[in-house]
């Protein structure tokens, strides 16, 4: 679905400075879905926060859009 | 910035003149008080004067379609404790919270908000109400249970997030609050009744009694539903995800023997 990749795509940029350097791709598996959500380096810590509670927040609301067709989803933040 | 003395028999009289002439509300007025004279009884002939400065570049409310007229603020004891609080604070040339910024917050907010749900492949109806403290924001949907989660740890995750993205700016924070058809007041009740049952365990076992982690949020509820319980005090201990709340029988307290380290 590509929903939640624009999902990501849109809370991502609405966090970092670069907004340009936002790329969400997405891996498809048996049972899982993988996320991979990539930010300039210097935004990497704008999108995980304090204590990863940034990070915690959009696997959450991640994992809500993704139960809508039964489906888990990971999210992976690269550099 | 904009001053402008007024005088009244009270304080307050004279903010509501002010308040009626400039065309804001109390609470984004600071103010100071230049003369005052007590008079007979401390009412009588009493007079105050005071200089009130409100920001020059921003419109006032009078101007704008939400302004109330007459006294400024719709909810007129909260507008001059605000302008108490901020003259207390000593912070007399800073003006708090600006006028105008605020309706663009709110649709900001509605915006956000409308945008991670429908994101997230759900339909909702999204409103908001904005208080002096926080924008407090509705949601009505069919997927209302997969928007609040389990313990509303959805629901939370949106709200920091709808945070993050509308006070992205040091200035001029306020704090938005999400509730899904009363989920808020449900869950308040549902934290009340455990807060008085495990007090109850704490008495009955003289024992701490150690709940499992939980949000700020919810903390904070327990906290308050047994802020006036008789017989335990609580606090919380724990960093992060693993900060919990621990109910402490009064007699393990007096005996000085609090319940480990927390503050």
């Amino acid at each position: 679905m590509a929903g939640i990749v624009e999902l990501v795509t849109m809370i991502a940029k609405a966090l970092v400075d670069e907004p340009e350097a936002v790329v969400v791709t997405e891996l498809e598996g048996e049972q899982t879905r993988v996320y991979e959500l990539r930010v300039a380096k210097d935004d990497m810590g704008k999108v995980i926060g304090k204590q990863g509670r940034t990070a915690k927040a959009i696997r959450t609301v991640v994992g809500a859009a993704a139960a809508r067709d039964n489906k888990r989803a990971i999210l992976e933040i690269v550099e | 910035m904009k001053e402008a003395e007024f005088e009244g028999k009270t304080v307050e009289e004279a903010l509501l003149k002010a308040s009626a002439e400039l065309g804001f509300n109390i609470s984004d007025m600071t103010y100071e008080v230049l003369e005052s004279e007590r008079g007979l009884f401390g009412f009588l002939g009493a007079s105050v004067r005071i200089r009130v400065r409100v920001p020059e570049d921003e419109t006032p409310l009078a101007f704008r379609k939400e302004y109330v007229p007459g006294p400024g603020d719709t909810n007129l004891a909260e507008g001059l404790a605000a302008a108490d609080e901020s003259r207390a604070r000593g912070d007399f040339p800073i003006i708090g919270r600006q006028p105008g910024t605020d309706a663009a917050k709110v649709n900001k907010a509605i915006e956000t908000v409308e945008q991670l749900i429908t994101g997230m492949g759900y339909q909702a109806k999204v409103s908001a109400k904005d208080t002096p403290e926080q924008i407090l924001i509705n949601i009505q949907s069919e997927h209302n249970d997969v928007l609040i989660g389990r313990d509303g740890e959805v629901l939370a995750a949106l709200q920091f997030l709808a945070n993050k993205i509308v006070n992205r700016f040091p200035d001029d924070r306020k704090l938005v609050v999400l509730d899904a058809e009363g989920f808020k007041d449900r869950r308040e009740t549902a934290l009340g009744t455990l807060a008085k049952r495990m007090a109850d365990k704490a008495l009955t076992t003289k024992r701490v009694v150690r709940l499992s982690p939980m949000n700020p949020q919810d903390r904070r509820l327990i906290h308050m539903a047994l802020r006036d319980h008789p017989g335990v005090s609580t606090k919380s201990d724990g960093d992060g995800n693993y900060r919990c709340l621990l109910i402490i029988p009064n007699i393990l307290e007096e005996a000085g023997q609090p319940g480990r380290r927390g503050r």
